[in-house]
């Protein structure tokens, strides 16, 4: 590793002490807040209706359980902004948002979407569960509430909307078939009477043969569409009686008193803050150890002795010296000791009579320094 | 007046040296135990500057160099305090006279680390304002200083005379060894100039003080043959002490 770029994290580490704990500590608080919800759920018997086995086009899935047909309906239900506004209208958002403007619509409908989910329920295949989750308690049991009211009408509504697009259809089709049999019988009544010898059953002959098999087609498709306007006509006859309820609540929802946290998310935040301020102070600290030029080790010498191709044998270095303190001499200044080379002079051995020092003091006249004058 | 100067003068080393030779087993007094404490720092201090100016002499002679030169890239990169241990630590251990020359005319700062009065010096002897007996002072037995006196602006002017002059001759044949607290290269106009008077140079780096594009440039504008050595200076470890040697 880096030794300049440890030293320069070590130098200041308590600066950098102040995101690691700051950066999770605010993300923690963030996602603390932000995590607080209430959830309740309310378990709910889904049974099959009768006309699911039919083939009038309904969403009833018939090779689901009918707890995930309930909780698909459900939530297609919830995904229709019409619904959901309905929903909100039942609760305390009516007051919290203006229902009659599209802004608050929008608000109410992402808001209830947003806190209601359906799921089939575990080890049950005919009942699915509600959940509703919301920040506020009483909301989340009020929005539940409402969905469960609004839900089987409102779904009934739009089923009876369907069966009677169906119906009309049907109707239309079962009387093109009506006529067409008609057709078919005054044709073959006329072809008999043209000849006589013919009769159904008897000879073979390929016109009487095509318009007798015809015949066949058209009352099949008449009898068809008789059978699915009757299905249908029970179906809305059933919805208009109020028969039709599929859904039965099991288990209502309740008033959820404990918020309910989610801590993955917490730690995931809080940790993902972590890493953003050790990345943070990677970065800035290994910045500031490329910008950094100057000179801190005998490594950093050579290189630069190397680059500029110089032959210096010696590289050599002094430690940091304690700095001596300053010995006032008589109070001038000028002639203070100072500095950390001080405790040196202490080493130097007196001034004494050696012959080569005595050969020097004549041959420059030197005199000798009175350091105490 | 000299002997009495030179006994006073020499009465911190001789108290440290009595206390060396004092028997470690008996408690010496407060007072001597910090001098021993002073007199064991002053060696250990005087060591680094031993191996400077020992690594320095070649290998192929006995003769040592006369004249080292003491620079630095800028000022406040401690060229005043190795000149002054260069020179210690040789006068300490060699028989020759041993005289530092403060060369730094504009910034002089040898009088103040070793206690001296700052003039005369070598502006008053380059003006012929004083002889050079009486601007070269002894402060130790082998270790004579010639401050730089007072420059009154002449420096540039001074250092040209220094270099074109006979003091460097003088000294030589007076068998002294030389050791110059030169200006630094960057930050004088003269800086380069003045290594001219050396033999042998020494680059004086402070660490985590010095850029590398500051020695680079130094060391481009000098003679490459005469600096012989790199000295980094003020080196601490920046690491604590518990992760020094994992890293």
């Amino acid at each position: 590793m880096n030794t300049k770029f440890l030293a320069k994290l070590l130098k200041r580490w308590y600066l950098f002490i102040i995101p690691v704990l700051l950066l999770p500590s605010a993300a923690a608080f963030y996602e603390s807040g932000k995590t607080t919800f209430y959830k309740t759920s309310g378990r709910i018997f889904v049974a099959k209706p009768s006309y699911a086995s039919g083939t009038n086009g309904t969403s009833w899935n018939q090779y689901v359980s009918s707890g995930q047909n309930g909780a698909n309906l459900l939530n297609e239900m919830v995904s229709f902004r019409q619904f959901s506004v309905k929903v909100a209208g039942d609760t305390g958002l009516a007051r919290s948002y203006d229902l009659n403007s599209r802004a608050g619509q929008d608000a109410a409908y992402a808001r209830v979407a947003g806190d209601v989910a359906a799921v089939p329920s575990r080890g049950a295949a005919d009942s699915m569960s509600l959940i509703v989750t919301d920040h506020d308690p009483q909301m989340a049991l009020q929005i539940a509430n409402a969905v469960l009211k609004e839900f089987s009408p409102y779904l009934g509504q739009q089923e009876l909307a369907d069966d009677q697009k169906v119906e009309a259809f049907d109707q239309q089709e079962l009387d093109t078939y009506k006529s067409a049999l008609t057709q078919d019988d005054a044709q073959i009544t006329q072809y008999l009477n043209q000849h006589p010898d013919l009769k159904i059953g008897g000879l073979t002959d390929p016109t009487l043969d095509q318009l007798v098999q015809q015949q066949t087609l058209d009352k099949a498709q008449v009898t068809k569409y008789s059978e699915q306007l009757n299905s249908i006509r029970y179906n809305e006859s059933a919805i208009t009686t109020g028969t039709a309820n599929l859904f039965t609540v099991i288990d209502p929802p309740q008033l959820p008193l404990t918020p309910s946290h989610t801590y993955k998310k917490l730690i995931e935040y809080t940790g993902g803050a972590f890493a953003l301020a050790l990345a943070l102070i990677a970065l800035i600290v290994g910045a500031q150890t490329l910008l950094d030029r100057k000179v801190y080790e005998t490594r950093d010498v050579r290189n630069i002795i190397e680059d500029l191709e110089l032959d210096i044998p010696v590289i050599e270095s002094v430690p940091v010296l304690p700095e001596g303190k300053t010995v006032s001499k008589n109070g001038r200044d000028q002639s203070a000791l100072s500095g950390a080379i001080m405790p040196v002079l202490m080493v130097l051995p007196p001034i004494s009579d050696e012959q080569t020092i005595q050969d020097f003091r004549q041959a420059t006249g030197v005199l000798v320094e009175d350091r105490d004058a | 007046m000299k002997s009495s100067v030179a006994a006073s003068k020499g009465s911190a080393a001789r108290s440290a040296q009595l206390a060396v030779g004092r028997s470690t087993s008996v408690r010496p007094a407060p007072g001597k135990e910090r001098g021993i404490v002073a007199y064991r720092r002053g060696e250990t201090i005087l060591e680094h500057f031993r191996r400077i100016y020992l690594s320095m002499q070649p290998l192929d002679t006995q003769d040592l160099i006369s004249a080292i030169g003491v620079t630095s890239a800028s000022e406040g990169e401690g060229r005043t305090t190795v000149a002054v241990g260069i020179a210690a630590a040789m006068a300490a251990d060699l028989d020759a006279p041993v005289v530092l020359v403060e060369a730094d005319l504009s910034h002089p700062g040898v009088h103040r680390v070793l206690g001296i009065a700052p003039e005369p010096g070598i502006c008053e002897y380059l003006r012929n304002e004083c002889e050079l007996a009486t601007a070269l002072r002894q402060v130790s037995d082998h270790l004579f200083v010639l401050p730089a006196g007072n420059a009154r602006g002449q420096a540039s002017r001074l250092i040209r005379q220094l270099t074109a002059g006979d003091l460097r001759q003088r000294l030589d044949a007076s068998g002294a060894l030389l050791v110059f607290d030169l200006p630094p290269i960057l930050t004088s106009s003269y800086g380069v100039l003045a290594t001219t008077i050396a033999d042998s140079i020494t680059f004086v780096v402070r660490a985590g003080q010095t850029r590398d594009y500051q020695m680079k440039e130094a060391l481009t504008r000098m003679d490459e043959n005469a600096v012989r050595s790199v000295v980094l200076n003020a080196t601490d470890s920046q690491l604590p002490r518990w992760l020094r040697g994992r890293v």
